[in-house]
């Protein structure tokens, strides 16, 4: 199934710096430019020199702009669109005259690693440097106030084939694939099948139908789908317009071709030297001539196919230059220099001419023999290398071999085949695919009838096919050769890497780090193999001792609102009363998934209800957990620190819980239902890692217990306040007097018409009473509460007030007073531990710790002096060195003070103690106080 | 990372359904090669599983839940 190409539209129109252009359906921005007679692209990174189009293959960083305000935009790649806005980079003020260029001849003062040589001393000057080098070099602008105009979604792909590049050898390995019967997915980076038959060769068309054709609708095709990395367990990251693609492919077969790269002579980067492969898809791909009068330039005899087609393209070719002294069989109408390389290319803004000269026979040019040819186009057309990135990437490792880079092992579930494997042959690259697609869906169990005849062909045609040994052909550099580019993406030149090399940094990685070469956009797509010859060269290695430089994902460019697609879904949770805060103007906040009321626009007032009349808060989000069975009590006493087992029927008690390590982990009430059945409640945040952790120890002891979460299913609220009881009474099917319902008790009643489950708890300080019902119930439950409330003076309440009602109250919030290196006995918890227990997590861990004094302790404290308050965080310091944190701390409303909690010295840790908090540099006096700070005999939760 | 889990209830998921547990012995030797390792299946079926984990290549060459026991 093949997806309908988009249907041919007719001409656009968009800005470019102050005029409109037009450009052809289908064509790239860059194309019409390049029609338009725009031939520099961009300026360079470091020395601002006029670049122009090079590979037409969004490889290179040439034709980088600025699209509609996103940066970074491979123009000759990107579909020009009605009404586009771009302007080129990293230029003053136009493309055409950049004032910056006069870097170009500075470069004497900024060889390489000049940023580490000149920048360092002194280094107070560092940042204003660091605002002039950002502004000088550099791509796009982001524009941080525009609104993200990704509309992003991921989409999860799984097949038995992955094929990623539909040339020759990816429709063959697809085809055979499918053949067999196994499920094939082939990405294609461009809008429609082939690969380079579509631009190169003159039968192109006719041979991508017929191989289409084949696959029929047993190959799901998606094109214009750029794979841009391939990750542990075969899962292919892949982009398709603003879609985000996770493909899990049992097997995957790269087919991603080869390149060509350019030669390295001086000025190889006027605009107007392109890649041949690059000349060709302009014209084939693009309908535009890349020039008038061509030199072609090769290595070997693969070059010379390029020069008929340019004549078939109506361009003059002047000569063809080849290093190598491979000569054609047919007489050709150019002139044929063989065993010649170019010097030297000849222009200021635009080629307009080589130098050339014949090698001798130590491979180096005869310098006296020095012959200049004019033109306005340099095809460079050497030898093509695999892009083989995703190969690499997946573990695959090449080797040069007979003139070739090649893979050497075999990765399971990962097979390459055609150029990415080093195969350069058309037919070649067709039986290589057969092949590969047979022995993926062969190791996938489908039956393969076929196997042996593609092995056959395959190897004979192997057994037939050899390459000559490679020449390297960039002879030596004279000394004023300055200008001899290897990364285009970072200016780096030859001359940088023989001085980095002499610097010591002979090793390829090193050398990369240093040099900066193939850290750019490009990421050594165009330079990584020829800065691997040049450090071989210079240090007298061989190209396989040498090696390459580590391939990371991604292979290509993706912006980064395409990776957040991940990220757009999360899932929000709501209480059943939501929609009741909403109402009253809740101020949100975010607990985990969680949106809980803040407040309702007055902490103070909502903190003066509670202490003063009676207030109201949703605790729904509360984990909520029930154990039934025999062992459940067993359960709870070898998990949390203190003991359930004794637990009277009817009686609710604190606990907390250690990891193994014996540092704290959770902390909530308890109840005991019935005789096997208890009622626990979690924080919000641990609700889930709670259940889990019973769960479980439950599975691992085999306990003879079921474990029911409740979060969702039940909501809470927390009915709080001196007149509690009050407003209670009048709707509870329930005697709640101090007597008949005392302090850390639960009873079961009907509240307002609801059966409710109800707790006497403190965690505000006051009497107060956490009932919870089903949450469909709860809505009713709330507005009876409240309107019985009314006549008491209730007011709905918020987390904020809360946590400074519990933080008068000296009461700890695990995770947010405590951290992974807190135990319950630093934490002023200590007497929760029951060491009698011959068993519970934490046990062994503190029974270690309780032999030594602890360095610091939790502790309540106020400021000394009534003003600043130090933000939570804040270290405490001792000498000047940080000796512990501030983990709470609030105006207290009922106190008129600062109240908070935080880690200080042990020694520091009595009432009275004075210790000091850094904050915004100045240090603060704050006094320990004795915990906790509001009704330390507790008479009025008691009440 | 980014490797399958074949869980025993719900078959072959993407790792980051599932929680890590640690190794199935506290204090185990830590060495390169298969690991004992507990992990859950939040995303799933809820439960608890023993997978044995290559930790070189994060190739899970078994799994089975908590309650039949280390493999």
């Amino acid at each position: 199934m093949t997806e309908p190409a988009a249907p041919a539209a007719s001409t656009v129109t968009f800005r470019f710096e102050d005029r409109t252009v037009t450009a052809a359906p289908g064509q790239s921005i860059a194309a019409a430019l390049y029609a338009d007679g725009v031939r520099i692209f961009s300026r360079s990174f470091k020395y601002h020199r006029p670049r122009g189009l090079l590979c037409v293959a969004g490889e290179c960083p040439n034709c980088l702009m600025q699209v509609d305000g996103r940066p970074n935009v491979r123009t000759c790649v990107e579909p020009a669109r009605e009404g586009q806005v771009v302007q080129p980079q990293n230029v003053w003020p136009s493309l055409s005259f950049d004032v910056l260029r006069v870097f170009d001849y500075l470069d004497r003062f900024l060889p390489v690693g000049f940023y580490y040589k000149r920048f360092h001393k002194p280094r107070w000057l560092w940042p204003l440097f660091e605002h002039v080098v950002r502004h000088i070099a550099g791509l796009g602008v982001i524009d941080v106030n525009a609104t993200p105009a990704l509309d992003v979604e991921v989409e999860h792909l799984h097949t038995d084939v992955c094929v990623i590049g539909g040339g020759p050898a990816g429709l063959a390995a697809a085809d055979s694939a499918a053949q067999a019967g196994a499920g094939v997915l082939l990405l294609e980076r461009l809008p429609q099948l082939g690969g380079h038959l579509l631009y190169r060769g003159s039968s192109g068309p006719e041979e991508t139908d017929a191989l289409r054709g084949r696959l029929g609708t047993r190959v799901r095709v998606l094109l214009e789908t750029t794979a841009f990395g391939l990750y542990e367990g075969n899962l292919v990251g892949a982009f398709r317009h603003d879609r985000l693609l996770k493909i899990r492919a049992r097997q995957v077969i790269v087919c991603t071709g080869a390149r060509q790269r350019p030669f390295v002579f001086h000025k190889n980067d006027l605009p107007g030297i392109l890649l041949g492969d690059g000349a060709l898809r302009l014209a084939h791909l693009h309908g535009v001539s890349p020039g008038r009068r061509a030199v072609v330039v090769a290595d070997d005899s693969s070059g010379h196919h390029l020069p008929r087609e340019l004549a078939r393209l109506g361009i003059e070719v002047s000569a063809v230059v080849d290093a190598s002294a491979y000569t054609p069989i047919e007489p050709t109408p150019w002139a044929l220099l063989t065993g010649h390389v170019v010097v030297e290319a000849v222009g200021g803004r635009q080629v307009k001419g080589v130098r050339v000269a014949p090698l001798d026979t130590n491979g180096d040019i005869r310098t006296g023999e020095v012959q200049y040819i004019p033109c306005d186009l340099v095809c460079m057309a050497p030898r093509r290398v695999p892009a083989n990135e995703l190969l690499l990437q997946g573990g695959m490792r090449f080797h040069i071999q007979g003139g070739q880079w090649l893979p050497q092992n075999d990765v399971p579930g990962l097979a390459a085949a055609g150029g990415a494997a080093g195969v350069l042959d058309r037919s070649g690259q067709s039986l290589q695919g057969l092949l590969r697609g047979g022995e993926a869906a062969a190791a996938l169990g489908y039956p393969v009838p076929e196997l042996a005849m593609y092995r056959h062909d395959w190897e004979a045609w192997a057994a037939r096919e050899t390459l000559a040994a490679r020449i390297i052909a960039f002879p030596q550099r004279d000394r004023n050769d300055r200008k001899r580019f290897i990364c285009l993406c970072e200016d780096v030149t030859e001359k940088d890497l023989e001085q980095a090399v002499a610097e010591g940094f002979d090793n390829v990685e090193t050398l990369k780090r240093y040099s900066t070469v193939g850290m750019g956009p490009c990421q050594g797509k165009v330079c990584g193999l020829t800065a691997t010859e040049v450090c071989a060269r210079l240090t007298g290695r061989d190209l396989n001792a040498t090696g390459t430089t580590t391939s990371r994902p991604p292979a290509v460019p993706v912006e980064l609102g395409i990776l957040a697609a991940d990220r757009r879904h999360q899932p929000v949770r709501r209480t059943p009363l939501h929609h009741w805060h909403e109402a009253a103007a809740a101020v949100w906040l975010d607990a985990g998934l969680w949106k809980r009321p803040e407040s309702y626009g007055d902490v103070a007032a909502e903190v003066g209800a509670v202490r003063t009349a009676v207030g109201l808060i949703d605790v729904s989000t509360l984990g909520k957990i029930e154990l039934i069975g025999p062992d459940a009590e067993e359960l709870l006493d070898r998990v949390y620190l203190n003991r359930w087992s004794d637990l009277k029927l009817g009686r609710v008690r604190y606990g907390a819980m250690c990891t193994e390590e014996g540092i704290l982990f959770d902390d909530g009430v308890g109840a005991r239902l019935g005789p096997e059945h208890f009622y626990l409640t979690a924080t919000t945040g641990n609700a889930e890692a709670v259940f889990q952790w019973l769960e479980l120890w439950r599975v691992t002891w085999g306990l003879d217990v079921q474990i029911y979460h409740r979060t969702s299913a039940l909501a809470a609220v927390n009915l709080a306040g001196p007149r509690a009881r009050d407003v209670l009474a009048g709707l509870a099917a329930l005697d709640v007097s101090a007597a008949a319902f005392p302090y850390m008790t639960v009873r079961a009643a009907e509240v307002a018409g609801v059966a409710c489950r109800l707790l006497r708890l403190g965690f505000v300080g006051e009497l107060s009473y956490e009932i919870h019902c089903p949450a469909a119930q709860a809505w009713h439950l709330w507005e009876a509460l409240c309107n019985a409330g009314k006549p008491w003076g209730l007011r709905p309440f918020g987390v904020e007030a809360q946590r400074i009602l519990r933080l008068e109250k000296g009461h700890v919030i695990i995770g947010q007073d405590t951290d992974a290196l807190s135990t319950p006995l630093d934490a002023g918890l200590g007497g929760l531990v029951r060491f009698d227990k011959p068993l519970f997590h934490g046990r062994e861990p503190l029974l270690r710790l309780r032999a030594f004094q602890s360095r610091t302790r939790l502790v309540g404290f106020t400021m000394a002096d009534g003003g600043r308050l130090p933000a939570e965080g804040c270290q405490v310091v001792e000498d000047g060195a940080p000796a512990g944190r501030v983990t709470s701390i609030r105006h207290s409303p009922t106190f008129a003070r600062a109240l908070g909690l935080a880690w200080v010295p042990a020694e520091r840790s009595q009432p009275g103690s004075r210790f000091f908090v850094r904050h915004g540099g100045v240090d603060l006096e704050a006094v320990v106080m004795e915990l906790p700070f509001y009704d330390p005999e507790g008479r009025r939760l008691r009440s | 990372m980014s490797f399958l889990i074949p869980c025993p209830t719900c078959g072959p998921r993407e790792v980051f359904e599932f929680r890590h547990g640690g190794e199935l012995h506290h204090g185990a030797a830590n060495l390169p090669g298969p690991q004992r390792e507990r992990w859950y299946h939040r995303l799933g079926c809820r439960r608890w599983l023993i997978a044995v984990r290559d930790v070189r290549t994060n190739t899970v060459l078994e799994t089975r839940r908590l309650e039949e026991g280390a493999p």
